[in-house]
Parts: structure tokens; sequence; C-alpha cells
């Protein structure tokens, strides 16, 4: 009993003297060298380019890989020269070739062929199940020329093929690494030609990044190693930072961005984004079929209000359906303005009685979602609408929304290619995403068809200002139908201790680390 | 004999109560709406992708064989891949499983340490102000929310003073214990708090008991009355309370783990909910039921330590 005893107080006494001895001792992460840490709120979950589906992903793999073209610093170019120095349209629009950059080499040491080239786009544009194949699908085939060229083909001539090329899933990797490793052995470490390679990936934990020493542009990168961290808790990642922790952070929420602007240490960046959220209507449910009940609740939104509370004044107000980050964005169209009156006496005309009960399903995880519709409610209780909010987890909101089982959802866009195309077909094709899941086509088949065509019309045309009058018609025509009222664009929100420089992040979201630098 | 005899019939009740857990997180986890599927090829993804997608999942197959197949798997300790991760649910685990172990230990060792002297001495000087200063604490303890007091913490002792890391998981062993102590401090106020109270109650009840005043009149010095007759007693709805938390806590701690962004079992439990990864919340939950069972069947076996009239037969 008495040993017992004795063995339990000097355990005791054991703990309580390392804790003390610890708390001695400083916490301050020191960095040394050139090692960049960036913490940001979600781990990824797969790094294949052509399979994974999110940011999360693609923000990662791009700095390990690159494709043979790449988009501008600023987003509007997609045609800028990376693996391929240069490419020619054949006389027939039908056929590009490239030329590609000679003694490239991916971050294993082995030399990049053409063979590489054709394996890779053929997986991206031929893998049936990946959620990105409709950027390249107007290709028909890719093949070698020589150890110089490839030859891309088309069905039919494809202004935004270009921007396919240069997005993420078109990235080059080793044929031989991937046959090597698999599939599944890939989604974890793809390999590629990019300033970084993907070293170690500790899930829920971190993912290194060191720098590729074959690296092709030479003297780049300026850092030895990028670390990204997992920190989910905002409030944490902040103090990560302003403790010297963390050298940038992602994701500030804009409740925050005031702070981080007063702060000597740091810099609050604002990148401008194609992020724009909307009010989806299900045009297959009464009111919703009704237009007038769709423009009254447009003139009973106030656009600026929400702005004002849940962006915290950050971002600025959405007029088209397509961002105005992006290109052929329609500067001609204007808000339909908070006219409350205006929004009662049109819900009035529709035979919309006050106090009818009208249902908006959020995400319950989702802090912006369930802000707007807080706003919402209070906004559109003024014009005699009782909104009911649902908030469910996301897997179930999004098998209801797809179900086309909701009423109103609070939707969220951003680009993935420098080309209108792809946010055109997600809004008037009705096959993939039931016409940006309105229910568009079903509910007014006729209206909807017209908007088809109009994009369809404007995604293949090759003379440059025609193609410009044809998205703006769209947009027109969209903002008059109004199967969805678009709310406000924000920007993306990263921070950073004033030692870095040379950050870059496009309109869609890539990084572009290989100018990053830390100063001492 | 007995007792062995009686370990071994608990251990084996385990089993069919596990059978039973596993079709319950079957049935649940496949009843709830939402489409792993979906999830992982997000809203871009065409009717066609998804079929695929399910096809090569196993989702498509009848319900009842996916059950079977996940019970052979089981059998062969084989606890599936996760469908998100695209890894085995194990190498997932190996590496968060000690985590939410060590912040377990050491949260309960910090609340030992907190609540058992307070607890304690707020009994032996009931209605006193130390006793009323307990009983303030335990009520503030009690009533912040573990974000909140983790915040401030972090505010405290790492944005501040440096003493601490602001979150994260340290490198190598002496790190990631270092790194635990602030999360650890932050489970233990609040448990040391639920252990004061009941540990303070449980000695007022006791040291009004008969065999007290007996064992006093015996002339048994005061501190052996205390140990053997008083705490000891005292200690067997804390030690129950005790082992409550202590499995609840290896279930993971979402706000914890969450706050101070550290790579444990809770997190990933609850993204894997979200993303509807099969694969994960199965096997966690298994395990963790299987934890449950075997906490419990310690804790009964304790009693019989603490109060010999308990007998495991």
């Amino acid at each position: 009993m008495r040993k017992s005893r004795v063995i339990i107080g000097l355990v005791l006494i054991a703990v309580l003297a390392v804790t003390l001895t610890l708390a001695g001792c400083s916490g301050k992460a020191k960095n040394t060298g050139k090692t960049i840490i960036m913490a940001r709120p979600a781990d990824s979950d797969n790094l294949d380019p052509v399979m994974q589906d999110g940011n999360v992903n693609i923000w990662v793999f791009n700095l390990a890989m690159e494709g043979l073209v790449k988009t501008d610093n600023e987003g509007t170019k997609n045609d800028l020269p990376a693996l391929a120095t240069e490419y020619k349209w054949s006389d027939d629009k039908k056929a590009i070739t490239f030329t590609l950059r000679k003694g490239v080499k991916f971050s294993d040491g082995t030399n990049m062929t053409a063979d590489d080239v054709v394996f890779s786009l053929n997986r991206a544009y031929q893998t049936k199940d990946s959620p990105w194949q409709f950027a390249l699908d107007a290709i028909s085939k890719v093949e070698k020329v020589d150890a110089d060229h490839v030859k891309v083909s088309l069905k039919q001539p494809a202004p935004a093929a270009m921007a396919g090329l240069a997005m993420f899933n078109a990235v080059i990797t080793s044929k031989a690494y991937f046959d090597k490793v698999g599939a599944q052995g890939y989604s974890q470490k793809p390999l590629g030609t990019g300033p970084f390679y993907i070293a170690e990936w500790k899930k829920g934990e971190y993912i290194l990044l060191k720098r590729n020493p074959y690296y092709w542009e030479k003297g780049k990168p300026l850092v030895d190693q990028i670390k990204i961290t997992v920190v989910p808790d905002d409030n944490t990642r902040i103090m990560q930072l302003q403790s010297g922790a963390v050298d940038m952070v992602e994701n500030i929420p804009f409740s925050r961005i005031a702070d981080i602007q007063k702060d000597p240490n740091l810099n609050m960046i604002l990148v401008p984004s194609t992020m724009t959220y909307y009010l989806g209507f299900n045009l297959t449910k009464k009111p919703f079929d009704n237009l007038k009940v769709r423009e009254a609740l447009a003139y009973g939104t106030d656009k600026a209000a929400l702005i004002k509370t849940v962006v915290f004044g950050a971002g600025y107000e959405a007029t088209s359906f397509m961002p105005k980050s992006g290109p052929n964005w329609d500067a001609t169209i204007k808000s339909r303005p908070y006219d409350p009156d205006k929004a009662k006496a049109m819900l009035k005309d529709a035979g919309v009685a006050p106090g009818t009960k009208l249902e908006l399903s959020i995400n319950s995880a989702n802090v912006t979602q369930v802000q707007i519709a807080t706003v919402l409610k209070d906004q559109w209780a003024r014009i005699g609408i009782d909104l009911q909010v649902k908030q469910m987890d996301n897997a179930t909101l999004r098998s209801t929304y797809k179900a086309l089982n909701h009423q109103i959802i609070i939707a969220g866009w951003t680009n993935d290619i420098v080309d209108p195309s792809e946010i055109a077909a997600y809004m008037t094709y009705p096959d993939t995403s039931k016409n940006f899941w309105t229910g568009w086509a079903i509910a007014d088949p006729a209206g909807a068809k017209k908007a088809e065509d109009l994009a369809r019309k404007a995604e293949y045309e090759t003379d440059a200002a025609k193609r410009t009058q044809e998205y703006n018609e769209l947009q027109e025509y969209i903002d008059q139908q109004m199967p969805r009222i678009s709310l406000y664009h924000t920007p993306y929100t990263f921070a950073t201790s004033k030692k870095i420089t040379g950050f870059v992040q496009t309109p869609l979201g890539n990084y572009l680390f290989q100018n990053l630098d830390k100063t001492k | 004999m007995k007792q062995l005899n009686y370990i071994v019939g608990r251990l084996l009740q385990i089993i069919p109560v596990l059978f039973f857990v596993t079709v319950l997180i079957f049935m649940m986890i496949h009843l709830i709406p939402g489409d792993p599927a979906e999830t992982i090829l997000g809203d871009k993804a065409t009717v066609e992708q998804l079929t695929i997608l399910r096809h090569q999942m196993g989702l498509d197959r009848p319900l009842v064989e996916q059950y079977l197949l996940f019970l052979k798997n089981l059998g062969t300790l084989n606890l599936g891949d996760s469908f998100i991760y695209h890894v085995p649910v194990t190498d997932l685990l190996a590496n968060r499983v000690p985590v939410t172990i060590a912040l377990t230990i050491m949260s309960t060792i910090f609340g030992a340490l907190i609540a058992f002297p307070m607890g304690y001495f707020a009994a032996f000087n009931k209605d006193r102000a130390f006793d009323q200063g307990v009983r303030v604490w335990t009520l503030i303890a009690l009533t912040m929310p573990g974000f909140w007091i983790a915040l401030l913490l972090m505010l405290l002792f790492g944005l501040k003073l440096h003493w601490f890391p602001v979150g994260g998981l340290g490198e190598g062993l002496f790190g990631k214990f270092y790194s635990l102590i602030l999360p650890a401090f932050t489970q233990a106020l609040g448990l040391s708090a639920l252990w004061t109270r009941n540990l303070r109650n449980n000695v007022v009840d006791v040291l009004r008991m008969d065999y007290v005043d007996f064992a006093k009149s015996k002339g048994l010095r005061d501190r052996v009355v205390i140990v053997r007759h008083v705490l000891r007693n005292a200690l067997i709805s804390t030690v129950t309370l005790m082992a409550m938390s202590f499995t609840r806590m290896l279930g993971g701690s979402v706000i914890t783990e969450t706050v101070f962004a550290l790579p444990g079992v809770g997190k990933l439990m609850v993204d894997s909910i979200f993303a509807r990864d099969y694969g994960i919340i199965q096997a966690i939950t298994f395990i963790f039921a299987l934890l449950v069972m075997v906490m419990n069947l310690a804790t009964d076996i304790s009693y019989s330590f603490l109060d010999p009239r308990v007998k495991l037969e």
C-alpha cells in the first residue's frame, strides 16, 4: 500500500515538473532558412488533377505541376507559354500544334517527352468519370508529331479549347511514373514539372513541398520549402500568423479583415476572384415559375445591405450571372434597385398573398449561407414573405437540390477556366446541372432552349467581337428571365507576414509561388 | 477463478453486442440522405460520371451484399478504404488514434490533479469560504464553452507569453507532448469542474456515515480514516464518472481538436460524416464501440478494488 502510494506520488510530481519546465520554454516557432509555412482551413483529399474536386487540392498540386500553356497573373489571358514555347492553329482552326520546351525535366530528374504530353492529355480528356472532362470536350485526338511537337485535334473550331488546355486538369505528368505507382499512388503523390514537388503529406496535418531542383525556369523558385498546414479554426490561424508561427494564412474571415489591416506586422491581401453568390429558384415549383414573383423578390432584396453585413463591405454587387473578374462580363446590366413597395405590389399582382411561406434550404455548416439567410429573412418579411430557413448538412442539401426538391438555395460559383463557356454551359445546358439546379428547361422548355442556343452559338464562335456580342445577348436574356438572383462577388482573402514578398494568386485561385520569398 | 470466469464471460458478451453495432452503423449511414459519389465529384459531375463512380465504389450493389462485404472485411481485420482520401482507413487512423489517446490521458491526469484536492478540501471545509469559492469556480468552468476557454488560453499563453505554441501538433515526442499541454488543460478544466463537484458531494455524504464515526472512535489516525474509509468509498461514483468522460474523450474531442488544430480522431469523424465517407465512419464507430465496452468492463473491475463488497461473479 505504502509503496504504491509512493509511486503514485512520484508520477504526479514528475508530470507537474515536466509541465512547469515546459511552461518556462518559449513556444514561438522560429523560422529558419527559406521555409515558408502557410496555414489553411482544410486538408487536401486527392491530388490527382484529373479526378479530384476542389480548391483544397487544385491549389496544392498546381505548385508542382504545369500544363502546355498557362494563364497570366490577372486571369485574363490563357495562352502564355509554359511547357510549350509556342503553338500554331491550323488554317481550319480544328487543330493546334504545340512546340515543346526543350530540356524540361520532371522533379524526379527524368526528361519530359512528347509521349508524356500525349499520355497526360489523353487521360485528362478521355477519363469518363473526371468532373473536369467538359473543359477538354472539344478535343478529338492528341498525337505526337515528333519528339518536340504534339498536335491536338478538335471536333470543331472551339475558341475555349485553349482555356481548357490551360486548366489544372491538363497538366503534364510522367507516364512511366504513373504506370509505376498506379492511379491510387498518383492521387497521393502526383509528379510534375512545377517549381515544387510534393515531398510529404501527413493527412490532416500538413503537406510539405520542396523546391524542384530540375525546374526549367533558372533561379526559381526562391524558397526551399513550403509547408502547408491544416488549421481549421479561423481565430487560431490568425493567432498563429500574429505569433510568427506561420508566414501566410489562407481564408481570413471577412469580419477580421479590418483587424489585420491595422496590424503593422501583417499584410492583408484581397485577391479579385470570380466568386459569385446567387439565390437560386426552383422554377418547377410554384410560385417560382412566375417571372413576376422572381422579379419581385429581386426588388425586395437589398444587396448593399447584404454586402455590408455578411462580408463587411469586402464584396461588390453582382449584376450578371457571369463573374465580373472573368472574361466577357457585360457591364451594361444593372441590378434591379431595392424597392420594397414595388416588390409588394408585384407580389400582389402575381397573386402571392402577404404572409406566404417560402423555403430557403441552406448548408448549416456554411457561416456565409447562415448569415445571408438571416438577413434575407428580415428583408423579405418587409415585402410580406415569411421565409422559412431549412438548415441541413451539405451532403443532404446537395441531394435535395440535385433532385429539385428545394424551393430556394444559396449557390456559389467560381470559374475554372479563363473563358465564359463554362458558366454559360452550367447555367443553360439542361443535362449537366439541370440549368444550375433551377429546373428551367423543365418549367419553361422554350425559354430555356433560347438561352441554350445562345450559349452553344457563342461557345463555338471564332470571331472574338461576335462572341462578345453573343455572350452579352445571353447575359441580358438571363437577367430578363431571372432564374436566379445574382447577389455579390467576393475576393479571396489572404494574410501574410510583412516579411513575405512575391505572393501571387490569380482570380481563378491558383497560387504562383515562383517569386515567393521571405526576408530575414 | 470466479473473477477470471466473470471477465471471460463479459468479454464473450461483447461479440453479439458488436454484431448489433455493425448492423446499426451500417443501417444508419446508409439511411441518411446524401451520396458519397456526389460528394466526391461535386456539383459539376454528370449523371454518367456519377454512375461510373458509384459502380466503382460498389454503391450500386444491394445493401445486404454491401453489408456482408463489410463484415467479411472486418473479419479479416480489413477496415476498408476511405472514399475521399483513397488510402486504407487503418493508415489514416494510425497517426490520429495516438494523438487522441495522448490527449485523453493527459486531460484525465490534469483533470484529476485539479479535481481531487479541490473536491476533497471543499468537502472538509463545507460551506466555508474555500467551499464557496470552489462552487463558483466549478460553475464558471462548467458553463464556459470549451472553444472560448481554448481561445483565451491560446491568447494568453501562446500569443502574449509565448509559453506554448498556438495550436498545431509539435515535431518529435517531446514537441508533441509539449503541444498537447494547452489542449489537455482546456479539456481538464471542464472535466475537473464536474469531478470536483461529484467528489465533494460524495466525501460530504461519506463523512456523515456511521462507519466513519466508528473508525474514529476506534482510535484510528485521521489519515487512515480518510484514505481507507472516506476517500475509498467516495471515489466509487467519481471513478464511474471519470471512466465515462474518458471513453467520451477517446471518441474524439471535436472542438478541442478543431481550435488547437490537432489531427485527432474527432475531427476526422465529423468530416467523414459530412463527406459520407462510409469506410471511415464504420471503422471509427466500430473501434470506439469496442473501446467503450472494454472501458466499461475495466470500470466494473475497478469497483471490486475500491469496495470489497463488490464481487466479480
